[in-house]
């Protein structure tokens, strides 16, 4: 994997059956990767972690990484610059900063782009 | 404001005589309470109310409905809860095998309940049993919301419908029971025992209704949600957790037999599903120790462990000890029955404290 390589793993846990799997991308053709980046950068990883339903189980929980290609600094992705650390997301200590974010997202809300993300992964892993 | 002549209370008696052959009066009956719901409200709080007494068997003044209450509901494979009601109590199967199934199911667990237990449905006070089936596409899970249970189809390539096996319909109404008594927080120690109460009383339900004693029972939960194509007898093994699947697309099963395969991790809500084999092993060890019926003595120990003291955060230790002491309280220090938990315990390697 070069410089140029975007890397997005969806890995859930969680449900009855407490079975783990995981869809992964790689992408490093230009407008391919410029694409998933414009996703990765409308999800809320910033957002407060949501509020755990007190009363569910068995729910399904996603974890989502994403390794950046170096160059991708500076193309709209937040570098975390801000200082925000909510509970639900974090950032790869200072060396790395930038080129890797996580995210664990309950199935309760996985909406809008997270869904978007989630499912596109999924999606183009199986192919 | 609505104004009923006829009282709720009596109101839910009629929507249910279609048993008796009064149908017209049931659906019309029927309707008037979906137009107002406040009697299931105040069952939901009267449940609540109760559970954080933690006196379960001490109930409220206002008699409890003993008789099952079930309406099923068809998503129509979309995520939309509650989804189209397919099927009222005392209704004729409706030809949807995921809506009967669904349907017995609800009454199976209702009757573990009642029968081997004296608790009126999950909140013991006669709380009506709903049900979700066709929830999402291709979607491997079957989940309790809190409110209702909710049931997906499978992706057909690994898993088939959910509401295929009994113990999965049944642990997830004991979800529900879980949350009306103990309350115990889905997370990490506690969380795993929520999961294996869970399992526990999915297993119980079959056996139940099988009328199958502890010795003869398979201890698996969820067998025949897998495809042909999978290798794998069922989700879990409670008599032997780690052993119920071994599949080259699905790995092996993860479950822990006993403490030293503690599984420490931030998924799945710290490892519920995967730490609860502990605590089931050792209810399937102190249950086929004592022998018969499970749900008779082993069960109904666990069954008064959860609805008695019990903290929401228990964590194994505190469990095992709330397991030791429902056994001498109902069958005395020296019996068989408390020796048999304390052994199974032991054996898992969790020390009460
Ligand atoms: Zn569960």
């Amino acid at each position: 994997m070069n410089d140029r390589t975007l890397r997005i793993t969806v890995a859930r846990s969680g449900g009855v059956a407490g079975i783990t799997p995981s869809w992964s991308i790689t992408a490093s053709e230009e407008p391919e990767v410029d694409s998933w980046l414009s996703l990765v950068a409308s999800c809320p990883w910033d957002a407060p972690g949501p509020e755990a339903d007190a009363n569910g189980a068995d729910r399904f929980v996603y974890s989502i990484r994403v390794l950046l290609p170096t160059a991708a600094s500076g193309t709209g992705v937040d570098d975390g610059a801000d200082g925000g650390h909510p509970p639900s997301a974090s950032e790869a200590p200072d060396a790395a900063r930038a080129r890797e974010r996580d995210a664990r997202v309950p199935e309760t809300a996985l909406q809008g782009p997270w869904r978007e993300l989630v499912d596109r992964v999924k999606q183009a892993s199986a192919r | 404001m609505r104004r009923h002549i006829v009282p709720p209370y009596l109101l839910a008696r009629i929507a249910r005589a279609d048993a008796f052959g009064m149908e017209r009066a049931a659906e019309a009956a029927r309707r008037s309470l979906l137009a107002d719901p406040p009697l299931r409200e105040e069952r939901v709080r009267a449940g609540k109310a109760t559970a954080a007494g933690g006196h379960s068997r001490a109930v409220s003044a206002a008699p409890v409905d003993r008789r099952v209450e079930r309406t099923i509901f068809d998503a129509g494979n979309t995520e939309k809860l509650p989804g189209r009601e397919v099927r009222t109590e005392g209704a004729a199967a409706s030809g949807d095998v995921a809506v009967d199934e669904a349907y017995e199911g609800l009454g199976a667990t209702h009757a573990l309940l009642l029968e081997a237990f004296g608790r009126a449905s999950v909140d013991g006070a006669g709380l009506p049993l709903l049900a979700t089936v066709h929830y999402g596409t291709h979607y491997d899970n079957a989940f309790w919301d809190g409110q209702r249970m909710v049931f997906g189809d499978g992706d057909g390539e690994v898993f088939g419908r959910f509401t295929a096996s009994l113990s999965v319909i049944g642990h997830e109404l004991a979800h529900g029971v879980t949350q009306f008594t103990a309350g115990l927080a889905y997370e990490g120690q506690s969380g795993a025992l929520n999961e294996s109460f869970s399992d526990v009383m999915g297993a119980l339900v079959e056996q139940f209704h099988a009328r199958q004693t502890a010795d003869a029972a398979s201890w698996l939960i969820g067998a025949g949600l897998f495809t042909s194509a999978v290798q794998g007898r069922a989700l879990r093994s409670m008599l032997e957790p780690g052993t119920a699947y071994d599949d080259d697309v699905l790995g092996r099963d993860p479950q822990p037999a006993d403490m030293a395969g503690y599984v420490d991790t931030a998924d799945d809500n710290g490892g519920v599903h995967l730490n609860s084999g502990i605590p089931n092993r050792a209810f399937a060890l102190a249950a086929r120790a004592i022998g018969g019926f499970a749900w008779e003595r082993a069960g109904q120990v666990w069954y008064d462990a959860i609805t008695g003291e019990l903290s929401p955060t228990a964590d194994f230790a505190g469990f095992a000890a709330a397991t030791t002491a429902s056994a001498r309280a109902r069958f005395g220090d020296d019996s068989p029955e408390v020796g048999a938990v304390a052994a199974a315990w032991r054996t898992v390697g969790v020390t009460a404290s």
